[in-house]
């Protein structure tokens, strides 16, 4: 009998220190990211003889206290905070290339133009006022080209951050498939635990933090199979299924718009998170910006064209369609004014021009060949007409023309970027709120831990307090014989 | 650790917001970028674009009243002249006691003023002459009159509505070409001949024709001269209100892009004094736990 409850007294005590060694293991966890509260299950052991006294307790397993739907909630909430946070740092990127309100930027260099033309119109003949609105015309379209190749840098450096050119973590797709293949091992790693009898908390957790890294990156889905493994997909495609591995790898380029991430299957994923705001950055937003920047130079290339077309110069030289310029006159015409680069002659809109937009070369070296006057004036006949020079002048105040288009973007640019900050706010929050209720669930409570310690501690000097008793009664038996 | 995490947030954006205020405070403008407020930005764009335009049409009306002014000027000196010679035509027609030589010396008298028109006829604003039309010529009158320029008045786009005429064409202020008056040099030249020709009943009658042609003369320059001094009222006014527009928008572009220094600096106060009162919190709050009280 005491040999029995000295039996039962050591397996209180050893589970008073399961209790103890768990609540010591959850509070030095406090702050391991994907940790979860552990719990010890006890049992109690069935007595072996008739008489009903109990044969003590015992360590039956210690199991998280876990919750899937939370981990979900968490998983999709981070999956929306990586796509805010990129999406936020993409639009502010892109926003440097509209360095405004400022006294610098195109707009104030497109209204320097119209002013000094308006200043051409009051002294035609003046050579320091053509050079000067030939100066300016060449400045803004330098600043068109400029602001495209920041939009073309900025859509280059997020195409190497997710292929990690010049990075050493090897960019978002090397991230990635470094953490689908830490997954697939952790799967086989935990069944083999389990099977083995070994305990695979610890594995469990590293796979929920690694699984929430991807989820952040990617956005992903995960199903817990019967066998303990996790199967992930993306967009629909499996990445991880028991220990199979998919690795992903870069398609298509930023330059023609078309990146993307598939697998090295060829199945193309239609991502979230941060790889997906990256890829709508890449895509779809900078070649938007590009576009309408190529608008910009359009109007205004094709607007003064026509009108150096149609006009005549301070000298009498005509525009191709000016009437002066009709037959029978035979010698040359004005060049035009802007010209895509490379070309000497003409201009061509498209969604590419603001990256070639430049002032003819022939109107560079010659300032004078710009028209003033109008077109009905005579050929070879020096006039101060200013009719097309204060034409010009007003393509500035135009409704649609180059400035309100210029305007425009501006205010698309700051209301895309204004509502991508806001959204990154809210994700934050939605996230914060997530990660709390998470914690709640799943993270360590100091205070109960607290508690648990010290009932242990209490359980364990009674229990102590058994072996005490036993003994003594042991003791006062002996002596008695 | 959930409320620990709270109150972290918490701080980092009261940090936000005060490091927001400080840049605002520190560079004087509350946008300092495209998104800060989109609405208000294309605003300001907008406005610094007809600032612009507001700055650009007053210094072509500046322009404009320097044209005006010297054609004003010229104009006057021009009717003086045409009075000089007038009084000289009246002179040779009603007294008696004219003869040969008093007609000769006449004569020189009104080929002086002839010459004095023709540099009056030549005047420049800068290097442009300012009775040559649109014509590119500096000198659009000969010395014997002969008019080389254009029918077209130059003119300069002040604002709103059409460009404004700040010259009139030579041909209307001293005749010839197509304007119906004969030209005041050819006037000028038929006088000198008639009195060269001495006191006799032909050139009696010649100057007395000459007369009314340098009437009619007089009538085109004087109108001439009223056309330039409306033209002068019109800059006046459109000088005035772009100088009122640029004032009214530079109030607006001020409130929308400078930092309301009082009100920002009111925000900043309280703001830091909710900072502080976070932080006491968290100093009072994080440190209460369980495990505090078991020591």
């Amino acid at each position: 009998m005491s040999d029995l409850s000295l039996q039962i007294a050591a397996s209180g005590i050893e589970a008073d220190q399961a209790e103890l060694d768990t609540a010591a293991n959850n509070l030095s966890n406090v702050s391991t990211p994907g940790y979860v509260e552990e719990v010890v299950n006890l049992k109690n052991i069935t007595p072996s003889t008739t008489t009903g006294v109990g044969e003590g307790v015992a360590v039956q397993s210690v199991t998280e206290d876990g919750s899937a739907l939370y981990d979900q909630l968490n998983l999709v909430s981070q999956g929306q905070l990586g796509s805010a946070n990129e999406a936020a740092s993409v639009q502010n990127l892109t926003q440097n290339a509209f360095p405004e309100p400022s006294s610098t930027g195109i707009q104030a260099q497109l209204s320097q133009l119209w002013t000094d033309l308006s200043t051409l119109a009051t002294q035609p003949s003046s050579s320091g006022a053509q050079e000067s609105v030939v100066q300016d015309a060449n400045q803004v379209s330098q600043s068109l080209n400029g602001a495209w190749s920041q939009l073309s840098d900025v859509g280059q450096q997020l195409s190497n951050d997710l292929e990690g050119q010049g990075t050493t973590n090897g960019g978002y797709i090397g991230q990635a498939n470094q953490l689908i293949n830490q997954i697939a091992t952790l799967n086989g790693d935990i069944v083999a635990g389990q099977n083995g009898g070994t305990d695979v908390n610890s594995l469990v957790d590293q796979r929920r933090e690694a699984v929430n890294q991807l989820g952040t990156l990617l956005g992903v889905r995960t199903t817990t199979e019967p066998d303990g493994t996790m199967t992930v997909t993306s967009g629909g495609i499996q990445l991880v299924s028991s220990t199979n591995a998919v690795d992903l790898q870069a398609t298509g380029t930023a330059a023609s718009g078309d990146l993307g991430v598939e697998t090295t299957t060829g199945n193309v994923l239609s991502t979230g998170g941060q790889i997906g705001a990256l890829l709508t950055g890449v895509n779809t937003t900078i070649p938007d910006y590009q576009s309408q920047l190529s608008s910009i130079a359009d109007s205004l290339a094709q607007s003064l064209n026509t009108l150096q077309s149609n006009g005549v110069s301070a000298s009498g030289v005509p525009g191709a369609t000016s009437s002066a310029g009709a037959p029978p006159y035979a010698g040359s015409y004005l060049p035009s004014i802007f010209v895509n680069n490379g070309s000497s002659t003409t201009y061509t809109p498209g969604s590419g021009s603001a990256q070639s937009i430049t002032v003819n070369p022939t109107l560079m070296a010659n300032p004078s060949l710009i028209a003033t006057a109008s077109g009905t004036s005579t050929a070879g006949t020096a006039t101060i007409d200013p009719t097309t020079a204060q034409a010009m002048a007003a393509v500035g105040q135009a409704s649609g023309g180059p400035d309100d288009l210029y305007q425009s973007l501006v205010a698309l640019v700051g209301a895309q970027t204004s509502a991508a900050n806001n959204n990154q706010t809210s994700a934050q929050a939605l996230s914060d709120s997530t990660t709390a209720q998470l914690s709640s669930v799943e993270g360590v409570d100091t205070n109960q831990e607290t508690v648990n310690m010290l009932s242990a501690q209490q359980a364990y000097q009674a229990t102590a307090a058994v072996i005490n008793s036993t003994t003594t009664a042991l003791e006062a038996l002996l002596a008695a014989v | 650790m959930t409320l620990a995490n709270q109150l972290s947030g918490d701080l980092a954006s009261q940090q936000a917001t005060i490091t927001t205020l400080d840049e605002q405070l520190s560079s004087g403008n509350s946008l300092l970028t495209p998104s800060d407020n989109p609405a208000a930005v294309a605003d300001s764009i907008g406005y610094n674009r007809q600032i612009a335009q507001a700055a650009s049409d007053q210094s072509n009306a500046t322009i404009a009243q320097s044209w005006l002014g010297i054609g004003n000027q010229t104009a006057n000196q021009v009717v003086d002249t045409l009075q000089s010679v007038n009084t000289t035509v009246l002179q040779a027609l009603n007294s008696g006691s004219n003869n040969t030589q008093t007609y000769s010396e006449m004569a020189q008298q009104v080929q002086g003023l002839m010459s004095q028109l023709v540099g009056l006829a030549n005047t420049q604003y800068g290097n442009t002459a300012i009775f040559g039309g649109t014509a590119g010529v500096n000198q659009p009158y000969s010395s014997a009159g002969a008019y080389s320029g254009n029918s077209q008045p130059f003119t300069i786009s002040v604002g709103n509505g059409s460009p404004v005429a700040v010259s009139v064409p030579g041909d209307q202020m001293f005749g010839g070409g197509t304007s119906g008056v004969q030209s005041v040099f050819t006037t000028l030249q038929n006088i000198v001949t008639h009195l060269q020709q001495g006191p006799n009943a032909t050139s009696y009658a010649g100057l007395q024709a000459d007369s009314q042609d340098l009437s009619a003369n007089m009538t085109q320059a004087q109108t001439a001269a009223t056309t330039l001094g409306a033209s002068t009222q019109a800059v006046t006014a459109a000088s005035t209100a772009a100088q009122n527009t640029s004032t009214q928008l530079q109030t607006i572009l001020s409130k929308t892009v400078s930092t309301d220094v009082p009100t920002v600096t009111a925000a900043l106060q309280s703001d830091l004094t909710t900072y502080q009162a976070a932080l006491y919190a968290v100093s009072q709050t994080v440190p209460e736990t369980l495990a505090q009280f078991l020591k």
